[in-house]
């Protein structure tokens, strides 16, 4: 008897299988799905986008340990650090991570778990399983959506936190189970280091929770408890976020220097652009035409005639949403490419061969995404570029630099770096500049003169 | 008193005290060390020894991997346990009408043992509370469990006008002076079909010896143990007693009913605990050498096939408000925690084979991983201090990665949930006003490591002390309603 015991622990977990449901199945497929949507049938994808590119590249530098990846970590431009975190996960252990691809398949976990969430949330207001699974599929693998898990960037993961933070919200209001509220406040803390527009729902959601817990003053230290409970994950993620910041830049809020859009523009237009520009607003809203028919269908007192609108409620919402996704292929905007680059690439070492290029800053690693490893081609990444060194380094060799435009002055996008300071750290060569679309490749090389056709600028 | 109601011990009961030991002197912590288990330490010791004499950093590097898994492991277990409790409501529950529905006269006997020791002081309120249990008196049959040599209290116990339901039980002065050595006469000299533990300052919910009752009668016969809930009536003494409320609103809110749920062996918690009496006859009754026989007498159960349950149902005891005694208790649960580890790896493949091995598993994280957890603790937090101030090149030698990333998702996410947990504990019991200590809680902590340390150099010094917690600092005076009124936070 002992000796079964001992044999049916281990098998135990086989066990789980019987408690599989088809919704698991479900769950498993869509992951399935998603996955094989962002798995590249080329090198390199032009739809990678810039974001996916850089965070990859940054994961794969904090995880080398490298004092470029910490410095990445916390203040890779406009962007939250938590994609870049759990890029982590993926990126150091295959070839996914410096090629981009660890952030397609954070994507595509993400529109996995959030078609799986809405199919749930459905099935608990109490739509059958069917309806609830078709609407959620319907909804969210429309090429409005899938597009973002191909292109990587984190926008699927905001949406996930935000959707998880709103409906739980929403089930604490009808329920007021303390569960609910402090899955609302983890997610809308992890919504935060996602995205920071997300602060505009943790304004919303302290507002809502204010009004709900005014009736429960008399009950002692219920509000203060109840903000706690709600607030604490907040909280603690963005202090983590500012203390990170002041251990690897002794300034708590050096992520700050990349998150304003444009320098040129003033306080209040910059913070709208920041806005408008910074966040899938579109996508996060377009929830709300599957969510509020399902809600308000349970506001109806219970009746044949609230049984036939749940039923039509669902289908007539996912109608809506497809002709939306349709319509609107872009919806929420495309994010920023990295096509460019492969061109400049492939243009670069066909005409240099055997010279060095050095890229630089965060939009370097742009450049890591889409180099093709087996070319003789010697690709230098840094994060700071530092002319002498590369010249030190490199010294013999035809330099390529190739960087940003920047939009203004003293405004690159590359950390501690300006404009007019490149030009003054070049002693004994001839610079030359060569325009592409976003980025200006500085030749700092005299030999191959006569190969520089007439679009290549003298300095 | 009359002298009816002093019990007289016979030879064969005061034998059966030390019963386990007689029969399985392997089975109690009378020796904290078995001779194999010297030889294993000793291999383990040299092989480190050599391991920091030839590769010093990779022989650490090891240790800080092994110790950063096992960090991960019990995190991801408790935070598995935490998110179970607060899904499903685990425990039995019952309802005002089925409580109702019990007729005095199927009831069975219920005896209730209460240790005390130099506790004169608590009597008055003791047999109070104990007058309000909702149990037909003529059914309940209370013993307290006297020492010979603790003539305060038992001068106090003579002077008192006891309700007949309570007897007198004197303990003959001998070493080890315990709990569990009392305990044992007192389950020998038991009438009652159950038994139940409480300790003097203890107030149980009148209804829970009916709960419990429904309880067995509604389980598998498997199911011989029923453990309450426990919880502090003077939480908002001080700062000490909002944290201890915390950690008991964890541990008996959370870990416990998950537990229950895995059907995983339960470590009991000090009083409180239910038992059918013949089966815990048969499992030879508490360790007396253990100072943490409740624990120990939880796996023990476990590994002889039985299954404890938890009860929703409240025990009110008075949390320690004084630092020093509140380390003392703590250094002797640590302790106690050992030696139960301890005796029940002495035969591993036993308990491996009697409980399965994800239970096998749960028991070395729950009560092997608890105390380590303690003990290794400061070593984390000394190392992350001088990193973050002095930026000791040495110290990032030892977290290549991935182990940094180990290392800091317990830091910021293992302890973050913890505090985090604790915090929820008390806001879904009512305690709102306890909630906001959650947020300074890691000081708790080091007061526990303290504890924890004080306890594992106690276990090398003086293996079986029992070291005693005072009560009656905070309601000297308090009326049984004050201490309800306290218990809810009104």
């Amino acid at each position: 008897m002992i000796q079964n015991k001992l044999v049916a622990s281990v098998f135990a977990p086989l066990r789980l299988l019987a408690l599989l449901r088809w919704r698991h199945l479900f769950f498993l497929l869509v992951i399935a799905l998603s996955l094989r949507l962002v798995i590249p049938k080329a090198d390199f994808d032009e739809h990678l986008s810039r974001e996916a590119a850089i965070r990859s590249g940054v994961a794969f530098d904090v995880a080398r340990n490298t004092s470029m990846g910490r410095i990445g970590l916390v203040s890779s431009l406009q962007w939250a650090p938590l994609p870049t975190i759990l890029n982590l996960f993926v990126a150091p252990f295959s070839s996914v991570g410096w090629r981009g691809y660890s952030a397609c398949i954070i994507g595509a976990f993400s529109l996995a778990v959030l078609t799986y969430a809405t199919g749930e949330w459905f099935r608990n207001l109490g739509f059958h399983s069917l309806v609830a699974y078709a609407a959620s599929c319907s909804y969210f693998l429309v090429p409005a959506f899938c597009i973002h898990a191909r292109t990587g960037t984190s926008a699927l993961l905001f949406i996930l936190l935000s959707f998880l933070s709103i409906t739980r919200l929403l089930s604490w209001l009808r329920s007021s189970r303390m569960q609910d509220l402090a899955i609302c406040g983890i997610c809308l803390g992890l919504a935060i280091l996602t995205r920071y527009q997300s602060a505009i729902l943790l304004v919303t959601a302290i507002c809502i929770v204010s009004w709900r817990i005014r009736a429960s003053r008399t009950i002692e230290k219920y509000a203060e408890a109840t903000f706690l409970v709600f607030l604490v994950p907040c909280l603690y993620g963005v202090g983590l976020w500012f203390f990170g910041n002041w251990l690897i830049m002794n300034n708590p809020l050096f992520f700050l220097r990349g998150l304003w859009p444009d320098a040129s523009l003033g306080f209040g237009h910059g913070l709208l652009t920041l806005l408008r520009e910074g966040c899938e607003w579109e996508m996060l809203l377009v929830p709300a035409g599957l969510i509020l028919p399902a809600l308000l269908v349970q506001l109806i007192p219970d009746s044949g005639k609230r049984k036939a609108l749940r039923v039509a409620s669902v289908p007539a919402g996912v109608v809506l949403t497809i002709m939306l996704g349709i319509s609107r292929p872009d919806l929420g905007g495309m994010p920023e490419r990295t096509k460019d680059v492969a061109g400049i690439v492939q243009f670069l070492e066909k005409s240099f061969p055997g010279s060095t290029f050095v890229v630089s800053g965060y939009r370097g690693y742009e450049f890591l995404a889409a180099k093709r490893w087996d070319r003789s081609c010697n690709w230098v990444h840094t994060l700071q570029l530092d002319w002498n060194a590369v010249v030190e380094d490199y010294k013999g060799n035809d330099i390529f630099i190739l960087v940003p435009k920047p939009k203004g002055a003293d405004r690159w996008e590359d950390i501690q770096l300006s404009y007019p300071a490149i030009w003054r750290h070049v002693p004994g060569f001839t610079l030359y500049e060569y325009n592409w679309d976003e980025w200006l490749i500085l030749a700092s090389i005299e030999a191959h003169e006569p190969l520089l056709n007439q679009q290549w600028t003298s300095r | 008193m009359s002298p009816q109601n002093i019990i007289q011990p016979t030879v064969e009961q005061l034998e059966s005290v030390f019963l386990l030991h007689k029969e399985a002197p392997d089975m109690t912590a009378s020796r904290v060390l078995t001779g194999s288990q010297k030889i294993f330490l000793f291999l383990m010791c040299a092989a480190l020894a050599a391991g920091l004499a030839l590769r010093p950093i990779g022989t650490l590097l090891v240790i800080n991997g092994l110790f950063l898994s096992f960090y991960l492991v019990l995190s991801a277990y408790k935070i598995f346990l935490i998110d179970a409790s607060l899904r499903h409501d685990q425990d039995l529950d019952f309802s005002e009408d089925e409580i109702r529905s019990l007729k005095d006269e199927d009831l069975p006997i219920y005896t209730v043992l209460v240790p005390l020791y130099h506790e004169a002081e608590t009597l008055s309120r003791l047999v109070d509370g104990l007058s309000r249990l909702d149990y037909p008196k003529d059914k309940l049959d209370v013993i307290l469990l006297l020492e010979e040599d603790d003539t305060e209290t038992r001068e106090a116990a003579s002077r008192m006008d006891m309700p007949d339901f309570i007897r007198q039980l004197v303990v003959p002065h001998g070493q080890p002076k315990t709990k569990p050595k009392a305990c044992n006469l007192g389950l020998a000299c038991a009438r009652g079909e159950y038994l139940v533990i409480y300790d003097a300052e203890d107030r149980p919910q009148p209804d829970q010896l009916k709960k419990a009752v429904l309880g067995f009668r509604k389980s598998p016969p498997e199911v011989v143990c029923i453990q309450a809930k426990l919880n502090f009536y003077n939480q908002k003494f001080n700062l000490l007693t909002h944290w201890f409320t915390m950690d008991y609103s964890v541990w008996f809110d959370l870990y416990l009913p998950a537990l229950d749920r895995l059907s995983a062996p339960i470590p009991l918690g000090g009083t409180s605990n239910h038992f059918i009496t013949q089966k815990l006859r048969d499992v030879r009754g508490w360790d007396p050498y253990n100072v943490t026989e409740d624990a120990d007498l939880g796996i023990r159960l476990a590994s002889n096939g039985f299954i404890t349950r938890t009860l929703n149902s409240t025990t009110w005891e008075e949390a320690c408000s004084h630092l020093g005694f509140w380390i003392r208790q703590r250094s002797r649960w640590t302790k106690g925690y050992i030696q139960t580890y301890l005796v029940h790896m002495r035969h591993w493949h036993r308990l491996l084979s009697n409980v399965g091995l994800w239970k096998w598993l749960s028991f070395q994280l729950i009560v092997g991983g608890t105390p380590l957890c303690l003990l290794i603790n400061p070593i984390y937090w000394l190392l992350t201090i001088i990193w973050f101030t002095l930026r000791w090149e040495s110290v990032s030698l030892l977290f290549p990665f991935p182990v940094i990333l180990f290392g800091l998702l317990c830091l910021f996410v293992g302890n973050f949930v913890f505090i985090y947990s604790s915090m929820l504990a008390c806001y879904r019991r009512g305690y709102y006003h306890v909630v906001r200590y959650g947020l300074i809680l890691p000081v708790y902590w080091i007061a526990m490591s303290v504890g924890a340390w004080k306890g594992f150099l106690q276990l090398i010094t003086r293996p079986s002390y029992w070291e005693k917690t005072k009560h009656g600092f905070d309601l000297p005076a308090s009326s049984t309603e004050s201490i309800q009124h306290a218990a809810e936070g009104t």
